[in-house]
């Protein structure tokens, strides 16, 4: 057999397009000597080895120039679909020349505008026009009426949220977040209705909030507490937080007393956006530790040095498991 | 409506998640990675601009990665129809690269050394190899979306494969990666 029959017949092996036949033929050839069986080993070493081919995409750069496609996209979908007709097109016929179109479209436009904020990777703090402060996580949004026009102050959110929220008496500030709506007596709070999780969590720092879903009657919490809505059995239960970790996203401080590595393991999963996992044994290992805007790698030396699990990174995160 | 895609904030974090994944993909099949980088970027953009008349039923990291795999495949079919325009056959088999394993062999890591070999392979064949190793299609697949012969998918996956033996240093092929990562930290340069 010519060495390119020989190789013909491997790669069919290896990648599973090999015949019966083929395979009596690529079997006799092995038998015959130890050198057959040693290129034969060495393809398919080669073979399997490809898969360590990797090549460094940055994210960051790619999601900046798509997100500003698709801004333009959807600016020049608004001019093509704009009600107010020829007067639009007037206005952005003027906007091409004196580059004041968007104030003049605006300032012709009398209904309330729905404005919307939304932080891309970084956390962004906002100011409401009711004074009211709000900080949105990485990856979240909430849109409200300008001016909150209306008897209430109402505001959307996507994602995750503190508020710290001015009270007034006649007109209550209420979110609604996936399904759910949560009404402040006066209050600051933690709210994470990302469109991904099947749930939607509350924490309460000061005061008290209502939560409610859109069917179910209102539960009242209390400062120190914390409600999760499940979207599958909308049901709400509420209890005492253990920890702050719940505000980690915007202090940076993570604080663990006596908890398993199990319980560690999600609260990082969560605050580094990653996957952790521990295998069975590590899962109930006890941990106590504060980890104060640790990068993840810092963390995970520190749950590898002081706990004695051993720490693999992962493609997509990390893997913890007992000695 | 797809769940996943009512807003942006949602968008954002499918593609942080897949990119890296996305881009390896389109990469394999096309060696290019600004080119591979494109083909994410659009089928990213025209998935957003048609969020509200697809529906996506299956999952949508396995919509993306077909999206991402036949937007190259189109890409590669084009640059392969060039390539073997110039010349009769396929290129010749590239002759004994054991030469160039030698000095791959102190060149540093790993992984630059598997980079190199998969670089080193011809164009024409690297695809075909590319498809069959990583997006697990038939020889019968391959030849009916490249429009080539299933005799030619064979001759590629010989030729790609016989290369990459040939190129990489013995020792790693032997599988010895901790000895040999031994042995070059022990090299006096």
């Amino acid at each position: 057999m010519n060495t390119e029959k020989q190789y013909e017949l491997i790669a069919k092996s290896l990648s599973g397009n090999i015949s019966d036949q083929e395979k009596a033929m690529l079997e006799q050839w092995l038998g015959e000597n130890a050198e057959n069986a040693t290129v034969y080993a060495q393809a398919k070493r080669a073979w399997e080895l490809t898969a360590e081919q990797t090549v460094v995409a940055d994210t960051d750069a790619a999601w900046q120039k798509l997100s500003s496609l698709i801004a333009e996209g959807e600016k020049t979908e608004v001019i093509r679909i704009s009600p107010v007709g020829w007067f639009t097109r007037i206005a952005a016929a003027v906007a091409v020349l004196v580059g004041i179109g968007f104030l003049f479209s605006t300032f012709f436009d009398k209904q309330p505008q729905m404005k919307t904020i939304a932080s891309a990777n970084e956390m962004l703090k906002v100011v409401l026009p009711d004074s009211s402060v709000v900080w949105l996580n990485k990856g979240s949004q909430i849109a409200y009426l300008e001016n909150f026009e209306g008897d209430k102050r109402e505001v959307k959110l996507t994602g995750e949220a503190f508020f710290d929220v001015v009270h007034k008496e006649d007109k209550p500030f209420v979110i609604e977040a996936n399904k759910t709506t949560i009404t402040d007596i006066g209050t600051s709070f933690n709210v994470r209705a990302y469109s991904n999780e099947p749930q939607v969590e509350v924490s309460v720092a000061t005061g008290v909030v209502g939560f409610s879903s859109t069917k179910k009657e209102q539960v009242i919490l209390n400062a120190g507490y914390h409600a999760v809505f499940d979207l599958k059995s909308a049901t709400i239960h509420s209890e005492q937080n253990k920890s702050a970790n719940y505000m980690a996203w915007k202090t940076g401080q993570l604080m663990f007393e006596n908890n398993t590595l199990g319980e560690v393991a999600a609260t990082l999963s969560r605050y580094y956006n990653t996957n952790i996992v521990t295998d069975s044994a590590a899962a109930t290992i006890l941990f106590t530790g504060n980890f104060n805007h640790a990068g993840i790698g810092d963390a995970m030396r520190i749950l590898e040095t002081s706990t004695g699990v051993e720490v693999s990174k992962q493609q997509n995160g990390y893997n913890m498991s007992a000695r | 409506m797809n769940l996943l895609l009512n807003d942006i904030a949602s968008f954002e974090r499918l593609f942080r998640s897949q990119h890296a994944g996305l881009v390896l993909s389109a990469h394999r099949i096309l060696n290019d990675k600004a080119r591979a980088e494109d083909v994410v970027q659009d089928v990213f953009l025209n998935l957003w601009q048609k969020r509200e008349e697809v529906s996506v039923t299956e999952n949508l990291p396995a919509y993306l990665h077909r999206a991402v795999t036949n937007h190259a495949i189109n890409i590669y079919k084009q640059q392969y129809n060039k390539l073997v325009q110039h010349a009769e056959d396929m290129p010749e088999q590239t002759g004994n690269a054991a030469a160039q394993a030698d000095t791959a062999l102190i060149a540093g890591e790993l992984s630059e050394r598997i980079e190199k070999a998969i670089a080193s392979l011809p164009d024409s064949s690297r695809g075909v190899f590319m498809l069959s190793r990583f997006e697990e299609m038939s020889y019968k697949e391959i030849a009916e979306r490249l429009e080539i012969s299933v005799k030619t998918v064979e001759k590629h996956m010989s030729n790609a494969l016989r290369h990459l033996r040939n190129y990489l240093p013995v020792l790693v092929l032997m599988g010895l990666k901790i000895f040999f990562e031994f042995a070059v930290g022990c090299l006096p340069f």
